[in-house]
């Protein structure tokens, strides 16, 4: 499960169209990694995982380019169980992030 | 409103959804982009003089950021050029390519800081230009090829050239010396 802390997101107003568009590619990148992670092939995941390190936090979501760091790790180090981790806490993680947003805006002291 | 003419920037960055958010950096700073997803291309256009800043990630396919900052030294030297990577340890080639460009930020990229520096590079680069225009303007009115041969041509030269612009006259022209 994630906290709070961790599902806190901070998206620039001005890429917020972009958004959509990223998560999506995330979750190509989830299925590109189980194909991979069966076939026993892991130098894509290291790619694929090195992207997703270096775009997350670009776009708001550090939590993603956390998740690409221990990726490419586990992947430079051929550990297929740690890989297999990291890819269920993506998919968790999308799956929260999805879920937060389609939820209707929670009203704060600031918007109020 | 936002218009685009600053200047054109090459962005050499094969990870869509990366070009797609540093495009719109850059087009809110007043620049139009032009995205080369691979090295082989962006290498091609980086060749060209069309672009007033490249930005290349090292990580690129066919040719990485280290030969598009090299050619693009080599064939415009005054055109700032600024890399990008992911990898939080470099190479001892990549080290020298980060060193030989204007610029080097690790991903992932904060807004701010990125913008600023290629804000600067520009500025920058349109004062070198200037300041080049300048002694090509002056080496016709018959004074400035010595002032150009002393200067290099290089931005730390505005003043010694107000210098010699105030000071000089045309008909007689000896370059102070600085």
């Amino acid at each position: 499960m994630w906290t709070l802390t961790e599902l806190r997101v901070s998206v620039d107003p001005d890429i917020i169209d972009l958004v959509p568009a990223f998560l999506g590619a995330r979750e190509l990148d989830a299925s590109a990694i189980e194909g991979h992670l069966s076939a026993g092939t892991y130098a894509p995941i290291v790619r694929i995982a090195h992207r997703m390190k270096g775009g997350g936090g670009s776009y708001g979501f550090p939590v993603i380019s956390a998740i690409g760091l221990e990726l490419e790790r586990a992947a430079h180090s051929c550990d297929a169980r740690r890989m297999a981790d990291s890819l269920m806490r993506l998919r968790t993680y999308l799956a929260s992030v999805k879920e937060a947003l389609s939820a209707p805006p929670v009203q704060t002291a600031e918007t109020k | 409103m936002i218009t685009n003419d600053k200047g054109c920037i090459l962005l050499v960055e094969d990870s869509d959804d990366q070009a797609r958010l540093i495009e719109r950096w850059l087009q809110r700073c007043g620049f139009s982009v032009h995205i080369a997803s691979d090295g082989a291309l962006g290498l091609e256009l980086a060749r060209r003089g069309e672009f007033d800043l490249v930005i290349a990630g090292i990580d690129l396919p066919f040719y990485r950021g280290i030969e598009i900052v090299g050619w693009s030294k080599a064939e415009h030297p005054s055109r700032p050029v600024l890399l990008l990577t992911a990898s939080s340890s470099l190479s001892e080639s990549e080290q020298r390519a980060a060193n030989m460009a204007d610029a080097f930020f690790t991903k992932p990229l904060k807004r701010a800081p990125f913008c600023d520096a290629v804000l600067h590079l520009h500025t920058d680069a349109l004062g070198r230009r200037s300041d080049a225009a300048s002694l090509r303007e002056f080496a016709d009115a018959g004074v400035g090829a010595e002032a150009g041969r002393h200067s290099g041509v290089t931005h730390t030269l505005r003043v010694p050239v107000g210098y010699v612009i105030s000071f000089c006259d045309a008909s007689t022209a000896r370059p102070p010396t600085w």
